[in-house]
């Protein structure tokens, strides 16, 4: 009998300008090619089943069967918030080995044994950058002051606050008006969304200052996936996952290349800080957020990542940074 | 067994008037919180140049609880949208057992919207809400709340409109 | 199965049943039916359908709109108009009009226009020798002005289902409202020199026209200040129906003194009974819709619209029709949330804009409004004028006709729609 599973994610279905529309893409082909059909996969993008929260709720309550999100993770399963340390990776490559090495997967079992999500591997949202309206940021003495919207996540609120900027949670279909009408100054988020979202058109000045590196999880009810599925169906499935992951890291990193270009094209100021400058950023805003963080988590959880960020950045040594 | 079943009808007309009087008094305050909250919101962004990080989340869920309490006192004053390209054609016996079949309908459908509202909130009161941190259970409860209390209105109505000796079923318990 | 689902929701709906449990109710049968999925998708859905800050527009549009009615706003926009166009020939009849046309822009429903301009200037217009039916047919026609020209509660809706920016939204309203409102008054200028109605008013002199203008300042300005505040960034469309609210509070409260504190519980518990009833449709048809989603429902009758035609004209005439048909059955936000999801991909897929299509569906379904069989300010009308509903129906007519032109006029002519959005550079 055939076995259907839907997917949800948040993003337009194009794979072409889409991490998560790739990512599904893939993951569905795959899957049903070498389960012989015997895997029907359903995708729905564009938040056809929900925003992101929802979309974890209804996989975790059987509703769906999977779903790709990022950051609405947090919700359910605190210690993933440890991902959103700013300035945590240097680069791509340090992430991609810290997540895809023991700590990615301690990560994944311990969200499995507390949700009965499983997490079958980790994608990219990318790295997130400010924005405003105001003038050129190059160190946090020049954020001082701008009001910039954040989603509404203690995280984010304390970091923007410990660069002395002022932030200012605004729903998501609000943001794009907020910011034309200069109800905040600006925003962050990663470069491919800047451009699809055509913040372009009422921001100037882009700061490339990776603040934090938004992952994506490739989430699976674990109920289904252990009882539903025979186990070649599983081994294709944690395959394709793997090559969905990747392909969507690839996907972000080519459209944001491309669209920091673009947004250049389109007039806006792109500064890329020095890594003088960027260790200042991180100064001011690590410690605020740590503290914080420590009060919602178990503390090791903090002290693992660092440890594995240290491992990965002295085995990648300096070229990737 | 007859008893029984008078007892559990006085009951159910009681709980729902009282549901009504309580559910105003609360809608009225939440209203007045939201306005509150969201000219705060706009006060200290604006004016005192810091803004509020809890406010959009905090108008946001009493509203979602004040439209639940509304929507059951709703349905026990009529107010819901309806088509009545056909309730309005008939009359008398007919339109009695119409009405009777809405609410019997509604009542059931309330009845299952609460047991899975409920089983619901109790499911998701290990999240948080991102701004507050908040037991999502304080926020998921309004609907099966409000199912709730729309459930004992339309006992009610089917109630008065089987035992009322007049076809328009609204007088009985005013 | 799938038929199963849209006919438990159709047959329950014309039973009576409260349009929002049709939704709910069809959808559980259909999760029972199914089997595989757990029921606890209709309370999620129906709490994620309200979790929403925007839609936090749409109780505090309706609460401003009642306490500017409760604090006699009402009047004063009824003598600033008399000042404005009561000497032209078919005076009252123009008064009805421009007031709907100024009450728009404190008041985000039709149905409360209806209802609040009719019980003042129907048996006025009565008095003055105009037929009961003309002034109800006026009246009625009018009253849709209001959620055209800004603010607009099924605006607000749309901007929601759609994620269409909402200030672009209210900006694009503001030139088909007017153009109804010309519209209007010409059909209303040729009845009334065909039955020689409303020929005694003189012109208002400067004292009176700058008394009533006086009058009027306090209603006036509150589209101002919610568009204003909106355009400088004080704050966003949704705050600014806060910002609505609390300017009518004191107002009625400490300028005008006609309201007590005593009296804001009641009026706050009126504004959100009447905003329940659209939270539970949106509610509910988020669970509806789900399923409609999961089914490849919208696809399905997507591919149906498009395999008549792909131009974008006769798309449009296609989406229309369907509106107008849904329209005349279905409330205008009922309507908007079931069928924007459908339509709307359509529609961005020929190229048309999101912006312009809004106001398209907001005209139609407010035109669905005065509509017969079912057009609710119709029999709003009715009720606050005592006029036969056949009879009321044979005297819209022309103005039924009018506003159908406007809309086809925006339709076809994107640019009426979208100047002054473009203008303010959305
Ligand atoms: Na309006
Ligand atoms: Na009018």
């Amino acid at each position: 009998e055939k076995v259907v599973i839907k997917l949800g994610h948040s993003d337009p279905e194009d794979p072409c300008i889409s991490k998560k529309g790739a990512a599904a893409r893939v993951f569905k082909d795959i899957v049903e090619a070498e389960t012989g059909g015997s895997v029907e996969v359903q995708v729905f993008p564009s938040n056809q089943l929900g925003g992101e929260r929802e979309m974890i709720e209804s996989t975790k309550l059987g509703t769906i069967q999977m779903c790709i999100v990022s950051a609405a993770l947090a919700g359910y399963f605190r210690p993933v918030m440890v991902l959103d340390i700013p300035y945590l990776f240097s680069s791509a490559p340090v992430a991609w080995k810290v997540l895809d090495g023991p700590f990615g997967q301690e990560l994944s079992a311990a969200l499995l044994r507390e949700t009965g999500l499983r997490n079958l591997a980790y994608g990219e949202t990318g790295f997130r950058h400010f924005t405003n309206s105001k003038r050129p940021v190059r160190t946090p003495e020049d954020l001082k002051g701008l009001k910039i919207r954040v989603m509404e996540s203690p995280i984010y609120i304390t970091m923007v606050k410990s660069l002395g900027a002022l932030p200012t949670p605004i729903a998501w279909p609000e943001v794009y008006g907020a910011l034309q009408q200069k109800v905040v100054d600006g925003q962050e988020n990663p470069a491919g969304v800047i451009y699809n979202v055509k913040f372009y058109e009422v921001q100037k000045y882009l700061t490339l200052d990776g603040h934090s590196y938004g992952t994506d999880f490739i989430l699976i009810n674990d109920d289904f996936y252990r009882n539903k599925l025979t186990e070649e169906q599983r081994r294709v499935i944690d395959k394709a996952a793997i090559i969905a992951g990747n392909v969507g890291r690839a996907i972000q990193q080519l459209n944001s290349a491309m669209a920091v270009a673009k947004l250049k094209e389109k007039g806006m100021e792109v500064y890329s800080p020095t890594p003088e400058e960027r260790e200042k950023f991180k100064a001011a805003s690590q410690g605020p957020v740590i503290e914080w963080l420590k009060t919602q988590v178990d503390p090791s959880w903090v002290d693992k990542v660092l440890a594995a960020v240290k491992q990965a950045e002295e085995e990648l040594g300096k070229r990737t940074q | 067994m007859f008893g029984a079943v008078a007892e559990m009808t006085g009951f159910i007309i009681l709980a729902s008037l009282f549901f009504e009087k309580l559910s105003r008094v609360l809608v009225s305050i939440m209203v007045g919180a939201m306005l509150v909250v969201v000219l705060s919101q706009v006060v200290f962004r604006y004016l005192l140049q810091s803004p509020l990080p809890w406010s959009e989340e905090l108008a946001r869920y009493l509203m979602i609880w004040a439209a639940c309490l509304a929507g059951a006192n709703a349905y026990a004053d009529k107010a819901h949208v309806t088509v009545n390209i056909i309730t309005r054609s008939i009359a008398g016996r007919m339109e009695r057992f119409v009405n009777v079949g809405i609410h019997a309908v509604v009542a059931t459908l309330m009845l299952v919207i609460f047991y899975q509202g409920w089983k619901l909130a109790l499911k998701v009161s290990d999240q948080l809400s991102p701004a507050m941190s908040i037991s999502m259970f304080w926020t998921y409860s309004s609907v099966p709340v409000g199912a709730g209390m729309t459930f004992t209105h339309a006992l009610r109505l089917l109630l008065q409109t089987l035992f009322s000796p007049d076809t328009r079923d609204t007088v009985l318990m005013e | 199965m799938i038929w199963v689902f849209l006919g438990s929701f159709l047959l329950t709906m014309l039973l009576g049943v409260p349009v929002a449990f049709c939704l709910a109710l069809s959808s559980m049968i259909f999760l029972i039916i199914s089997g595989d999925i757990p029921l606890h998708l209709i309370p999620q859905r129906m709490f994620t359908g309200m979790d929403s800050f925007p839609l936090m527009a749409v109780p505090f549009f309706i609460l401003a709109g009642d306490l500017m009615n409760s604090a006699g706003i009402t009047e004063r926009i009824v003598r600033f108009s008399t000042a404005l166009v009561g000497h032209i020939r078919g005076g009252l009849a123009h008064v009805n009009i421009v007031a709907s046309m100024f009450f728009a822009g404190i008041s985000g429903s039709a149905v409360a226009d209806t209802a609040a301009l009719g019980s003042i200037l129907i048996p006025a217009m009565e008095k003055d020798g105009y037929s009961k039916s003309f002034a109800a047919a006026v009246t009625a026609s009018s009253s849709i002005i209001g959620p055209i020209i800004p603010p607009s509660i099924p605006v607000v809706i749309y901007a929601l289902v759609g994620s269409v920016s909402v200030g672009a939204l209210f900006l694009s309203g503001v030139i088909p409202g007017i153009l109804i409102g010309l519209g209007l008054m010409a059909v209303a200028y040729v009845i009334s020199r065909k039955y020689d109605y409303g020929t005694k008013r003189p012109v208002a002199s400067v004292r009176e026209f700058l008394a009533a203008c006086w009058g009027a300042l306090i209603p006036l300005i509150m589209p101002l200040i919610i568009l204003g505040g909106i355009l400088s960034g004080i704050f966003t469309p949704t705050e600014a129906a806060s910002v609505a609210a609390g300017y009518a509070v004191i107002v009625g409260l400490l300028v005008l003194r006609t309201l007590k504190l005593s009296d804001l519980p009641s009026i706050f518990y009126r504004a959100m009974l009447t905003t329940s009833t659209i939270f539970l449709v949106m509610a509910c048809a988020n669970v509806f819709t789900w399923i409609l989603g999961t089914e490849m429902i919208p696809q399905k009758i997507a591919s149906a619209i498009t395999s008549i035609s792909q131009n974008p004209y006769v798309l449009l005439l296609l989406i229309n029709l369907v509106l107008f048909i849904v329209g005349c059955f279905l409330e205008g936000i009922a309507a908007i949330i079931i069928m924007v999801p459908i339509l709307l991909p359509i529609a961005q897929h020929a190229g048309i804009d999101p912006v312009h299509f809004g106001i398209i569906v907001v005209m139609n379904l407010m035109i669905g409004l005065i509509t017969p069989p079912l057009g609710l300010c119709l029999f709003v009308c009715c009720s606050v004028s005592n006029v036969d509903f056949v009879d009321l129906v044979k005297a819209i007519f022309p103005f039924l006709l009018i506003e159908i032109v406007t809309l086809f006029v925006v339709t076809y002519v994107p640019g009426v729609a979208l100047f002054v959005p473009r203008m303010f550079g959305y």
